[in-house]
C-alpha cells in the first residue's frame, strides 16, 4: 500500500538517526529510545519546521 | 560589541518601545535589490550564499542604515528547487524575486475538517504532495527530494546564520528580524486557498474558516513562533541554550527580548471589509501578537496595502507599546496621529518617489514626514515597500535620503 508522506519522512529521519547515533544500535533499548524520541515534542516541532518552510 | 552597534541597538530598542531615542532609527528593506546593486544574481547566490552576504555588506557600507532586515534573501529558493516547486523564481533580470500564487487546497467541507483536525498532518500528507511535483511520485523519488530539499535548506541556513553573525561585525549594523510570523488567516490566503478561494470560503464556509484559523493558531502558529524565536536569542548564547532547553526538552515557552523584533507581513486585511476583518482575521492576529508580547518580544507587523483608520483603531486594544506598525500605503502621518500614542510606527519613504523623484523632492518629503512623525519618539524610518530590483529606486536618492534623515532625525 502506498505510504503517506508523513510516514515516509518519519521513516527517513529514523533511518538517518539510526545510521549516525550509535546508541540506537543497542538491541532492545536502542529501538525503545528511538521510538520515544520520534514521539517527542522536539520531533513534532521538527515536522512543524518542515511545514513552515514548505508552506512559504 | 562596537560602540556604534551598541548605539544603534539602543536606538532601535527605544523607538520600538515607543520611546524617544537619541535619533530616529533607519532600517533597510533592500531584499534582492542588494544583489543587483552589488552585481550578483539570485542564481549565483543560490549556488553560493556567501555572495548574498557580500552583496548586503556592500549596501550597508554604501547606504546609512541602523539595522538590516535580512542577511541574505529571506526565501530559501534552493529548498524549493529540491522539491521541484516553482513558487519562487527570478525574473528575466536574474535579480527581481517573484512568487506566484499556488492554491493546493480544495475548499470542500471535508478538506476544512481535515485541516481543523490536525493542521500539521494535513499540510504534510495533503498539501505537500499537491504542491511539490517531486513529492508526488514513487517513494524513492520522494526520499531523494527530501534529501535535496534539506541540502538546499542547509545551504540557506548557513548563509542566513553566517550572515546574521558576520554582517553586524563587518558593518557595525545589527539585524532587526528576531523571528518571523505568518498569521493564521494569511496561511490560508497565501498558501492554501489563494485570493479567489479564500474570498469564496468567507461566504460559503464562514464557520469552518474561523475554526481553521483557530486550529492553525493553536497547533501550528504558536509552535512555529517558538522555532523562529531562536533568532531573537542569537546574540545571547546563555538565553539561546536556556530557550532550547525550555522549548525542546520541557515543551515550554521561550524568553524573548524587546529587540530584535519578530517580523510579520500581513497580506489579506487590505482586501477585507471591516466586518470580515474582525470576524476572520483579527481574533487570531491579536492572539498571535499577544503571544509574542507574553514572551517579552515585540512584533514589527507590516500592514501591507491600505488598511484604513477603522482597522488601525483595533491596535489600541493591544497592550500599549507592544507592537510596531509598519505602514505601507496608508498615510503615515495620519496613522501616527491616530495610534502613535499606543504603538510605534515605521515607514515613511515611498519607493515610487525614490525611483522617480528628484533628490530635492525626496529630501522635502523626508523632512515633512520627520516633522510630523518623529516628535516624541516611537518612529522608525524606512521605505514603504521592499526593494526587489535595481529599477525599484534611484540609489543616489536612497543614499541622500538616508544620510539626510540620519542627521535631521537627531532629538
Amino acid at each position: 500500500m502506498e505510504r503517506k508522506f508523513s510516514e515516509i519522512i518519519a521513516d527517513q529521519l529514523q533511518g538517518t538517526l539510526k545510521k549516525f547515533i550509535p546508541v540506537f544500535w543497542i538491541p532492545g533499548i536502542g529501538n525503545r529510545l528511538l521510538d520515544r524520541l520520534m514521539n517527542s515534542y522536539a520531533i513534532s516541532l521538527l515536522w512543524k519546521g518542515w511545514v513552515m518552510l514548505s508552506l512559504m | 560589541m562596537s560602540k556604534i552597534k551598541q548605539e544603534k541597538i539602543r536606538r532601535l530598542t527605544l523607538a520600538g518601545e515607543n520611546k524617544q531615542p537619541d535619533c530616529v532609527p533607519i532600517t533597510s528593506q533592500i531584499e534582492t535589490f542588494a544583489y543587483g546593486y552589488a552585481g550578483t544574481t539570485i542564481a549565483e547566490v543560490k549556488k553560493n550564499p556567501i555572495k548574498g552576504v557580500q552583496a548586503y555588506k556592500k549596501c550597508y557600507e554604501d547606504f546609512y542604515f541602523d539595522a538590516f532586515f535580512e542577511p541574505i534573501f529571506v526565501h530559501p529558493f534552493a529548498f524549493f528547487d529540491g522539491l521541484g516547486a516553482d513558487s519562487y523564481f527570478a525574473s528575466d533580470d536574474g535579480v527581481t524575486a517573484q512568487h506566484k500564487e499556488i492554491a493546493p487546497m480544495e475548499g470542500t467541507e471535508e478538506e476544512y475538517k481535515a485541516l481543523i483536525k490536525d493542521p500539521t498532518k494535513f499540510f504534510l500528507d495533503v498539501i505537500n504532495p499537491r504542491k511539490f511535483p517531486n513529492l508526488n511520485g514513487a517513494e524513492s523519488g520522494q526520499r531523494k527530494a527530501v534529501v535535496d530539499a534539506m541540502k538546499g535548506a542547509g545551504s540557506f541556513l548557513v548563509g542566513m546564520g553566517g550572515g546574521n553573525m558576520a554582517l553586524p561585525i563587518l558593518t557595525d549594523t545589527p539585524g532587526f528580524m528576531g523571528g518571523f510570523i505568518e498569521m493564521p488567516y494569511d496561511n490560508i490566503f497565501d498558501f492554501l486557498r489563494g485570493f479567489k478561494g479564500s474570498s469564496i470560503d468567507m461566504r460559503r464556509h464562514p464557520d469552518l474558516l474561523v475554526e481553521a484559523t483557530e486550529a492553525i493558531f493553536e497547533t501550528y502558529t504558536t509552535e512555529c513562533e517558538k522555532i523562529y524565536s531562536f533568532l531573537n536569542a542569537l546574540s545571547s548564547p546563555p538565553r539561546l541554550v536556556k530557550n532550547a532547553y525550555n522549548v525542546f526538552v520541557k515543551a515550554g515557552e521561550p524568553e524573548c527580548s524587546s529587540f530584535p523584533w519578530f517580523f510579520n507581513p500581513t497580506h489579506a486585511p487590505s482586501f477585507m471589509n471591516q466586518q470580515q476583518y474582525e470576524k476572520f482575521y483579527w481574533p487570531t492576529y491579536k492572539k498571535t501578537l499577544e503571544l509574542v508580547t507574553k514572551w517579552g518580544g515585540r512584533t514589527c507587523t507590516l500592514l501591507e496595502g491600505e488598511w484604513g483608520p477603522e482597522k488601525l483603531e483595533l491596535f489600541k486594544d493591544l497592550k500599549k507599546d507592544s507592537v510596531i506598525l509598519y505602514v505601507e500605503n496608508d498615510d503615515i502621518c495620519a496613522a501616527k496621529k491616530q495610534v502613535g500614542d499606543y504603538q510605534a510606527i515605521m515607514g515613511g519613504m515611498p519607493i515610487s518617489l525614490l525611483k522617480s523623484g528628484t533628490k530635492k523632492e525626496c529630501l522635502d518629503h523626508t523632512m515633512k514626514v520627520y516633522d510630523e512623525c518623529a516628535p516624541g519618539g516611537g518612529f522608525i524610518f524606512t521605505t514603504d515597500k521592499s526593494l526587489l530590483s535595481t529599477d525599484d529606486c534611484n540609489p543616489e536618492n536612497l543614499k541622500a535620503v538616508n544620510a539626510f534623515a540620519h542627521a535631521y532625525g537627531r532629538y
